[in-house]
């Protein structure tokens, strides 16, 4: 049973983790594109 | 007289002659407040052991509520022509500022209570006892601490949209400490028989009150201009 | 510096996970739902460290006005408030099974809807004012205000309590080794957590400012 939950818990991380790491990449890019910006 | 304590005063008359002129905005307030104190009534079975024992409680919600309209005005009347720019301009610490409309809010406060009082005490059968100079102290230490906290939120939530809810949201949470020692020493204070015990409240309102008086004195500084 | 935290963030969650549901043995009188417990603690502790912070930085914006600060103690109430309403979720699904009820008007409970509601209030004065140096001042006001205002409530709430009877005690719990392991694995990983949100939120509001600053340049 615990199995069942922790599995079920570590997919709902998963799923939150992936969001977060997008976010973190969609920042990194902006992060780049006005850094380039700056430069122009 | 320091300039500072002139300004105060000066600021202090002007509110209250202009209460006194435009009667309309308290009055509308003081209905409010007796109505609320009657819907609470038709919220209970008026021979209820219910009723009997919040009947603290309701007085209390009514002033609260009529309170925070009271002190939504505060700050309004000057916003109305950015008369707010020129107390900021005035050439005293903006402490003063704040002590003459945290008095005049005191006052309108203090009137409200009175006037909602007999009407409580009609309504729910109360007899004036020895113990009234209890009911007086705690009415003023309430009267202190809303309007204290009430005027400096007033002040904060005068640059922001909503500005009436986002007063009673800020107020309320932080005020709840000084509604239930209100409550629960006038339930002290109405019995007519019974020790009277629970002194720890009367203490803990005055704790209140001195740690905001000094933190709105103090921070009042930042809430004022831009 | 984000990017590395991210990818201990992963594991140390699972681990956190593992521990708690399998690791850990079951409680003795109140069973498997007591693991909801590593979670709930970890979460409560997040909000003291969050709203400590806020006030922390509501204080230094103050006293320098400088509004990296500002950031700093917006983005870690935000955060703080999110793991509050967690607090506030797990705690009743805890207790309904174990108290026999979702809420009790306990001091602690009391103190900490209350504590929720007075940073829900500073976010949405927060919201309801427009983007300027007031703004940021009027926050670190309640902020400061706010945070004074939790000791007082706390007393009241316990003086208002101890009148009528306390239906439920906190009693000390003698806590089995992987307990205390789990626990503190849950914590860690919780703290981490806070500090990749924190990173990320103050790295979005400092976009959001420089964007802003350059739409208005042009």
């Amino acid at each position: 049973m615990n199995y069942y939950l922790f599995a079920a818990y570590a997919l709902v991380w998963t799923a939150l983790f992936i969001y977060i790491f997008a976010l973190h990449r969609k920042q990194e890019a902006i992060e780049k594109k006005l850094k380039d910006l700056a430069e122009k | 007289m320091s300039s500072g304590l002139q300004a105060a005063i000066a600021i202090l008359k002007k509110d209250l002659l202009l209460e006194f002129r435009g009667k309309e905005g308290f009055l509308s307030n003081l209905f409010f407040g007796l109505m609320v104190l009657l819907l609470f009534t038709f919220a209970f079975d008026p021979s209820s052991e219910a009723l009997r024992q919040g009947k603290a409680a309701i007085f209390w919600i009514a002033v609260a509520f009529a309170s925070v309209l009271t002190l939504n005005r505060t700050f309004q009347r000057e916003s109305a022509d950015r008369a707010i720019d020129a107390l900021a301009l005035l050439p005293v610490d903006p402490a003063w500022i704040f002590l003459g409309k945290f008095l005049g809010n005191l006052a309108l406060i203090t009137l409200l209570m009175l006037l909602i009082f007999p009407l409580f005490m009609v309504f729910f059968n109360l007899t004036v006892t020895s113990r009234f100079w209890l009911l007086s102290a705690v009415c003023l230490l309430t009267a202190l601490g809303l309007s204290c906290v009430g005027t400096l939120f007033a002040a904060m939530a005068e640059s922001s949209r909503l500005r009436e809810v986002v007063l009673s949201i800020m107020m309320y949470p932080i005020t709840i400490p000084v509604l239930i020692a209100a409550v629960q020493l006038t339930q002290q204070a109405i019995k007519l028989t019974g020790e009277i015990e629970n002194w720890h409240w009367l203490t803990l309102l005055l704790i209140f009150d001195a740690i905001f008086l000094a933190a709105a004195l103090v921070i009042f500084d930042y809430v004022l201009g831009e | 510096m984000r990017a590395m935290l991210l990818v201990l963030l992963y594991p140390a969650m699972l681990f956190a996970l593992y521990c708690a549901f399998i690791l850990a043995p079951p409680e003795r009188e109140m069973g498997e739902v007591q693991r909801i417990f590593y979670f709930h603690i970890s979460a409560a502790w997040l909000c003291m460290l969050a709203f400590f912070i806020l006030f922390l930085f509501s204080v230094v914006y103050l006293l320098t006005g400088n509004r990296t600060y500002d950031v700093w103690a917006s983005s870690s109430a935000e955060i703080g408030v999110i793991f509050a309403s967690l607090v506030l979720i797990t705690g009743p699904l805890w207790a309904k099974p174990v108290w026999n009820t979702w809420w009790t008007w306990d001091p602690r409970l009391t103190t900490f809807l209350i504590l929720w509601l007075i940073y829900v209030a500073y976010l949405l004065l927060r919201a309801n004012m427009p983007e300027s140096d007031k703004k940021y001042k009027l926050s670190a006001v309640f902020g400061i205000l706010g945070f004074i205002d939790v000791p007082i409530v706390f007393m009241s709430i316990r003086w208002w309590r101890t009148i009528h009877p306390v239906v439920i005690t906190s009693t000390g719990m003698n806590l089995d080794p992987d307990m205390k392991a789990a626990m503190f694995v849950a914590l860690a990983a919780f703290t981490l957590f806070y500090v990749i949100l924190m990173l990320l939120r103050m790295g979005q509001k400092k976009l959001d400012y420089e964007i802003s600053l350059r739409l208005g340049g042009l």
